[in-house]
């Protein structure tokens, strides 16, 4: 074997030209795949991000019904020491209780309806990024009970600015009575999401039991987890640390299963994209041993003849796609990285913060991302495909009988 | 003396129906060992097709071939691969060595398919290139060597393996005069001193002279078997 790979190791620096612009072709095909690949991944970190920071969390908790129709009468009994339970589970950073309760917002030239939070501005802050999203006015104070903040295009459907009446009605808990509060625009809110934007609004914790005369209670505990931790397990622990309380406790994946649906293709698609791309590298491949091996012909008719056997000529051929796939592999890992390297640190931004994915506005660059992957499972993809690719030529070469191979040279 | 080739009637045909040529039509023909045969005649007589027939290089549309007794035009396409390589030698008339080997590895290919060990084959084909002159020029490639002196190499190699047979196809042809002359002498002193069996598709005079025995082919058939 040694010998036939000094043979095809010599064989293909006989055309070094040919032999360089083949290894381009493999290399260039690597490293669309690494790049689409990091980008890929920029794309989920900052789709996740957006999604769980934004206002999800990475993990909720609920009472058992709540989430079918987000009724209010599920809710949380003590809800402060449950979050203070969760944030013992090691990996837990913060644990931020809200109630909320969907109801009628309206002023005095509109109404609209919407879901209405009451949060803990203090604890929400380690949760979400609701402070990033306030655009004009302030937050709302920690015992705030007048203050509520508004989506902006809310603002613009109730016709209303800052310091302006606005009347929420909805639901009292325990006695189902029908009860209005009064409140006074203290800010609007952009989270660049359209169904956010328009239908969300935001009161203190106190302001939001009272509404509901539920003191102590909640119907939403949103968590964060520790980046670096595994998501998956920390849920389970979570599970496992409160089951004595009959709650849901849910991942991000399960509360937005779009877009974890998304992601899981991606991952696919970017599978397919690397077949497609590789048929088409595989074709010009193809054509180059192709011709190599039309050049060859009396060589190896000759080789024949002195009693080389067809399997030794197809394992030479095939030896050389190999080494073609290796080169090829190289060169794609450097250019790849380098591609990778520049978008990890500059972003690549789509559209200027207009465009649109899953429903997400991408408002902030994507930096590529690097994983094992586009190191190990990608290259080596890469080398299998060449050596494929050069299957038919081998086989092509193998077949043939000495005078064949001598008369088709003439 | 001991027939080492045989053919009973051996014909090739390429094409089929009205556009069917002849190449060789029936040709039977017994070379003892030893001999220094040359076969001869025109263009397009069938010399190179009874060359290819007699060392398995091309399947006959019927007949058979027998080298040592054994018939290689029914044997299947790895066992003559393998006996090709250890009984017999093939001179072509161009392009006979691999291009990215040097002398020496061109010389110790045959050995390698042999699988002969590192040490032997270095030392087997620095004899040879010696036997023929060459021995320093035993890291040169191809490229670097006159047609003269390729074809030397070519000889060394067809030796190497120590064949029974060696079958040489117009190794003259493109060769000067005087080189052409020196390595005829070579191969026949090495038939001469080790009894390898030569065969010869030839058109040149010298050969022809220094050749035993003439089989005269004339559009694929046998017209003259002299012998000298």
């Amino acid at each position: 074997m040694g010998s036939n790979i000094r043979l095809a190791l010599r064989n293909i620096l006989r055309n070094k030209r040919r032999t360089f612009l083949t290894c381009l072709l493999v290399g260039s095909g690597l490293a669309i795949l690494m790049f689409v690949d990091g980008l890929m991944l920029g794309m989920s970190d900052m789709m996740i991000r957006k999604v769980t920071s934004t206002w999800l969390g990475e993990a909720q908790i609920h009472a058992p019904q709540f989430r079918r129709d987000l009724d209010a009468a599920f809710y949380m009994e003590k809800a402060d020491e449950l979050a203070r339970r969760a944030e013992e589970v090691p990996g837990v950073e913060a644990a931020a209780p809200r109630t909320l309760v969907t109801g009628m917002i309206s002023s005095s030239g509109n109404a609209t309806g919407g879901a209405i939070y009451g949060i803990d501005p203090a604890r929400e802050k380690h949760v979400s990024r609701l402070n990033e999203a306030l655009v004009e006015g302030e937050m709302i104070a920690q015992d705030a009970r007048q203050d509520i903040l508004i989506g902006y295009k809310m603002a613009d459907l109730l016709d209303v600015e800052i310091g302006d009446r606005i009347v929420v009605t909805a639901t009292e808990l325990l006695s189902g009575e029908i009860a209005q509060s009064l409140f006074f625009v203290s800010g609007y809110l952009r989270f660049n999401d359209r169904a956010m934007d328009s239908s969300m609004a935001f009161i203190s914790y106190a302001a939001g039991q009272k509404l509901l005369a539920l003191p102590g209670a909640a119907q939403e505990i949103a968590i964060s987890i520790d980046p670096e931790a595994d998501e998956k397990a920390i849920v389970a622990n979570l599970n496992s640390s409160l089951k004595d309380q009959n709650l849901e406790i849910l991942g991000w994946w399960e509360l937005a299963p779009d877009i974890a649906s998304i992601l899981a293709m991606q991952e696919f698609g970017l599978w397919i994209m690397a077949l497609i791309l590789f048929i088409l590298v595989s074709l010009g491949l193809i054509n180059s041993m192709f011709m190599s091996i039309f050049e060859r012909h009396y060589e190896f008719g000759v080789m024949l003849g002195l009693g080389t056997r067809s399997s030794k000529l197809f394992s030479l051929i095939c030896w050389e796609g190999a080494l073609i796939g290796m080169w090829g592999a190289a060169l794609g890992l450097g250019m790849g990285a380098l591609a990778n390297a520049w978008s990890a640190r500059y972003g690549i931004l789509f559209g200027k913060g207009t465009s649109e994915f899953a429903g997400l506005t991408l408002s902030e660059p994507v930096f590529n991302q690097f994983s094992i992957t586009q190191f190990t499972g990608l290259p080596a993809f890469v080398v299998l495909l060449t050596v494929l690719a050069c299957i038919i030529p081998a086989i092509h070469a193998a077949r043939l009988t000495p005078s064949e191979a001598m008369r088709r040279a003439i | 003396m001991t027939v080492i080739i045989k053919t009973e009637k051996l014909s090739r045909h390429y094409g089929k129906g009205n556009v069917m040529v002849k190449a060789l039509d029936e040709v039977d023909l017994e070379i003892d060992q030893g001999e220094f045969t040359a076969i001869v005649g025109p263009s397009g007589s069938g010399k190179t097709t009874l060359l290819q027939l007699i060392g398995g290089l091309d399947r006959p549309s019927s007949g058979d071939v027998y080298l040592k007794g054994t018939k290689v035009s029914a044997m299947a396409p790895r066992a003559l691969s393998d006996f090709r390589r250890d009984h017999i030698g093939f001179i072509f008339q161009a392009f006979n060595l691999i291009p990215v080997l040097t002398a020496k590895e061109n010389v110790e290919y045959i050995m390698l398919l042999q699988e002969r060990p590192r040490a032997e084959r270095h030392e087997k084909a620095m004899a040879i290139l010696e036997s023929v002159g060459l021995k320093d020029m035993a890291d040169r490639r191809p490229s670097e060597m006159s047609g003269g002196q390729q074809q030397r190499v070519a000889v060394a190699r067809a030796l190497a393996s120590e064949p029974d047979i060696i079958l040489a196809d117009e190794p003259t042809a493109n060769l000067d005069s005087k080189t052409g002359a020196e390595l005829i002498d070579m191969m026949k002193e090495f038939n001469e001193k080790n009894g390898v069996t030569f065969v010869f598709s030839t058109h040149d005079t010298k050969i022809m002279e220094r050749a035993k025995r003439l089989v005269r082919l004339v559009d694929g058939r046998i017209s003259e078997d002299i012998r000298q």
